[in-house]
């Protein structure tokens, strides 16, 4: 092994390759920046261009896109209210309420530090774990992902800021919207009306897009034809609003490994990919808080959780990859072509027939790391200039991004309509003051949670049993019933009121 | 005065861009004059994508005067992509690629805007290679063995997908043999292949990228869809088992209905020699290890109506079946 690591090394240290690492990097930020424009299309692009290219080369210029566009997503994210990328959404959770304090430089900074951390623990696991974390993936059946994200799922509890009944209005919204399409299991239309547009389901990024950027656009227009206008984000006057010393980035470490330990995890498993892995990773960071009522309004740990699971899982997913054959993320699909036009057939015989190649590869993803960070800072100074726009100028041309980016995802005028669909609704929930989140986290988890556990009954023939067999189930089971106890027993402490009931009623509240 | 001669003049002017531009149109020798959309009915980066990816860097200038733009309109199993291409205007700037089981099983159970009439076949550039595959330590070493099991135990495979030709297959298998296995459908070729592996389901049954783990070993592989493959020769098929199963799903490329039969010959040409290079057949059938296969315009055809008149024997027992 440490010969190859040595020879990998020597394939590694080419002009070649930095230079692709430094391009790919570049490229990535920007779609992962740019709404709607995923790492997945770049990726797609991309590989016909590297079939005349060492295969090093060609894999660490797409590993460079697919790494910078994890990334980027949260730049958008935070400046615009507008994910760049699925995996972002939870990032915009905390981001823009922070740029709207003032803090955006801070919040960006802490994107980046967070995602280049998740990316070299991400990395660093790939390079020491990879024969355990293949034979996990291969735990990983329907079962224990039913459990995983149902347990992803109470985080909208926790998420429904004021009122708990808005919340749980806001998410029966979010199942409702991703139960369109065809039924996964059976194949029937559910709720289409005929449009064939509806038959895969609502699309994740325009909707997305047009609940959070488009309904913050139509807020902002609405200031300014009443005469409210602000400028777009306010700069806070406080120097420490607009930076984040390393002393205080520190501070988080727990939280950032815990949450780079997520995205790990959720990175091996196929199909379920980096907007899941963020939003677990906030949950857990939400319950482990000091401050968790913050979550939402502009707290920090929230981008430090989303963006360190979300960079975790871009190397985490290359575990199955290479070890299996089986990409844990549609980004990591495209890969697996890449890999076979270069003649790295995936397997357990990878890392023994291609040694050299691979060590080469891996070193090239810890180079990420540093390019990553260096490449980082130079996109927020510039994205920080957003903020220097007037809010007159500036929405009209990210309703314009928003419109290419929905337009983009499928080439489809039918997602234009679901952006605005979703636009007016998020206008009208914000109106109503009802948490936008709750909406966007069933959205996204409800359709695999469905999946997962339609597949596990099939398995299991009807029978619930089969979560208390399994193993791993198990320990999810208790670990959810830990917390449960936990939250029951810490809010008794804070709130003794006078009977039972009125407790249970409390509970309930929260 | 002046004014009315320059008017005379711009009109003239005009008539002869308008006239040339339709003698052009109709002067099928010059075809094509512009670069052809070709809608492609999967994402981008699936096996039908980088295909035509190749395939494009290979065809344009070298054998047709201009170029193609790959256009991806993913979704509904390929139907979406399928209805634009057979609503576009068929002067030959549209074409789209298809697979088998959006060309031939859809319209058979949902309502959907086209059926196999509203198109025009042009060729067949790839076969997608399909197997039904086991776990490397199950104690079945073909596929009658498996049937033999299945007769006594329950027996659970997964698929792509509900309706799928993944499905299909099973249940054109399961009707033959007088078997049932328990279906469980997953939403994409690796989720199918990652269940098998993880010990969920026994047998799986997907096209796509199968290929690596068989070849690795990690699954083994009792039969092979369609008509083999070169690089799974050991593994039989379905014929030589002695079942007759429609198995075969192949990528095509087809224009909307009333394709000139000049454009056709011209594409099926030009594309026969893409086919015939021999970057072709190395970048696309030894290095991305997909099937490539060539059909022309009357074969595919042949091959879409068989396909639809087998499908339709199976699909009639279900409730899904619309006329």
């Amino acid at each position: 092994m440490l010969k190859d690591i040595i020879l990998g090394f020597h394939i590694f240290l080419s002009i070649n390759n930095i230079i692709a690492i430094i391009i790919g990097m570049i490229i990535g930020i920007i779609v992962g920046a740019l709404p709607g424009l995923g790492p997945s299309i770049a990726l797609a692009i991309m590989i016909p261009m590297t079939f005349t290219m060492q295969p090093a080369t060609a894999i660490l210029l797409l590993c460079a896109v697919y790494v910078g566009g994890s990334y980027g997503g949260s730049i958008s994210s935070i400046l615009i209210n507008t994910p760049g990328t699925a995996g972002a959404a939870a990032t915009a959770l905390d981001g823009y309420p922070l740029a709207k304090q003032g803090k955006a430089q801070k919040a960006l900074l802490m994107a980046l530090y967070a995602s280049t951390t998740g990316h070299f623990i991400g990395t660093l696991s790939l390079l020491l774990l990879f024969p355990y974390l293949s034979m996990l993936a291969l735990k990983f059946a329907p079962p224990e992902i039913t459990l995983l994200v149902f347990l992803a799922l109470t985080i909208i509890a926790s998420l429904s800021g004021k009122s708990i009944i808005k919340g749980l209005i806001a998410a029966t919204l979010g199942m409702l919207f991703s139960s369109i399409g065809l039924d996964p299991i059976i194949g029937v239309r559910r709720f289409t009306f005929g449009i064939l547009g509806l038959d895969s389901g609502l699309e994740l990024v325009p909707s997305v897009i047009g609940i959070f950027a488009l309904s913050e656009i139509f807020i902002q227009a609405e200031n300014i034809l009443v005469g409210h206008a602000q400028p777009a984000l306010p700069q806070s006057n406080n120097l420490n609003d607009q930076k984040l010393p390393i002393r205080e980035f520190f501070e988080h470490r727990i939280n950032i490994i815990r949450s780079s330990l997520v995205g790990i995890f959720i990175g091996i498993l196929p199909g379920i990919g980096g907007s899941t892995a963020a939003f677990f990773a906030y949950a857990q960071a939400k319950k482990a808080s000091k401050n968790p009522k913050t979550f939402g309004e502009g707290n920090i740990e929230g981008i430090c959780a989303a963006e360190a699971a979300n960079n975790a899982v871009v190397s985490s997913a290359l575990v199955p990859l290479f070890s299996l054959g089986i990409p844990g993320s549609l980004a990591a699909a495209l890969l697996l072509g890449a890999l076979l036009i270069h003649g790295l057939i995936p397997g357990p015989q990878l890392f023994k027939e291609q040694g050299p190649q691979m060590y080469a590869i891996i070193i090239g993803l810890f180079a990420c790391t540093i390019s990553l960070y260096l490449i980082g800072l130079g996109a927020i100074k510039i994205g920080y200039l957003v903020t220097r726009i007037k809010a007159s100028i500036l929405f009209p041309i990210v309703l314009i991004l928003c419109v290419v980016g929905a337009f983009a995802t499928k080439n489809s005028m039918f997602d234009l309509k679901v952006m605005f669909f979703f636009g007016i609704l998020g206008y009208l929930l914000r109106k109503y003051e009802f948490p936008l989140s709750p909406l966007v986290i069933a959205f996204i988890l409800c359709n695999k949670f469905e999946v997962a556990l339609r597949q596990t009954l099939i398995i299991s023939e009807g029978s619930v049993n089969i979560f208390f067999k399994r193993p791993l189930c198990l320990t999810f089971i208790i670990i959810g019933v830990f917390f449960l106890i936990g939250i029951i027993m810490r809010i008794s402490k804070q709130r003794s009121g006078p009977n039972l009931l009125a407790k249970i009623k409390k509970i309930k509240i929260y | 005065m002046k004014l009315k001669i320059f008017n005379f003049i711009m009109f003239i002017v005009v008539v002869i861009f308008v006239c040339s531009y339709n003698i052009v149109f109709a002067d099928y020798e010059n075809y094509p004059e512009k670069p052809i959309e070709c809608i492609i009915s999967f994402s981008s980066g699936g096996s039908s994508d980088l295909t035509m990816r190749v395939f494009n860097s290979l065809l344009f200038p070298e054998y047709l005067s201009q170029p193609l733009v790959l256009i991806n309109k993913p979704g509904a199993g390929g139907s979406l992509g399928l209805s634009e291409t057979a609503r576009a205007k068929p002067d030959g700037y549209t074409i789209g690629t298809a697979a088998t089981s959006g060309l031939t099983i859809i319209p058979l159970i949902r309502e959907v805007p086209y059926s196999i009439e509203d198109l025009t076949p042009i060729c067949v550039l790839m076969e997608f290679i399909g197997n039904i595959t086991v776990a490397k330590d199950a104690p079945w070493n073909s596929l009658d063995e498996l049937i033999e099991y299945s007769r006594e135990n329950t027996v659970k495979y997964s698929t792509t997908g509900a309706w799928t030709l993944d499905d299909l297959v099973i249940k054109q298998l399961n009707k033959i043999t007088g078997t049932e296995w328990v279906h469980v459908p997953f939403t994409g070729s690796p989720e199918a292949v990652h269940a098998l592996m993880s010990g969920v389901v026994d047998v799986s049954c997907t096209y796509g990228s199968q290929l690596p783990y068989i070849k690795s070993g990690e699954i083994k592989a009792l039969a092979i869809c369609g008509n083999g493959h070169p690089l799974l020769p050991d593994v039989p098929t379905f014929e030589e088992y002695g079942y007759d199963i429609q198995s075969s799903s192949v990528m095509g490329i087809l224009g909307p209905k009333d394709l000139p039969q000049h454009i056709v010959d011209k594409l099926e040409k030009a594309f026969y020699n893409v086919y015939h290079n021999t970057d072709y057949q190395v970048l696309v059938g030894e290095k991305l290890g997909y099937g490539v296969t060539w059909m022309g315009s009357e074969e595919y055809n042949r091959l879409n109506k068989e396909t639809i008149k087998k499908m339709s024997e199976i699909l009639k027992e279900y409730d899904e079946y619309i006329e």
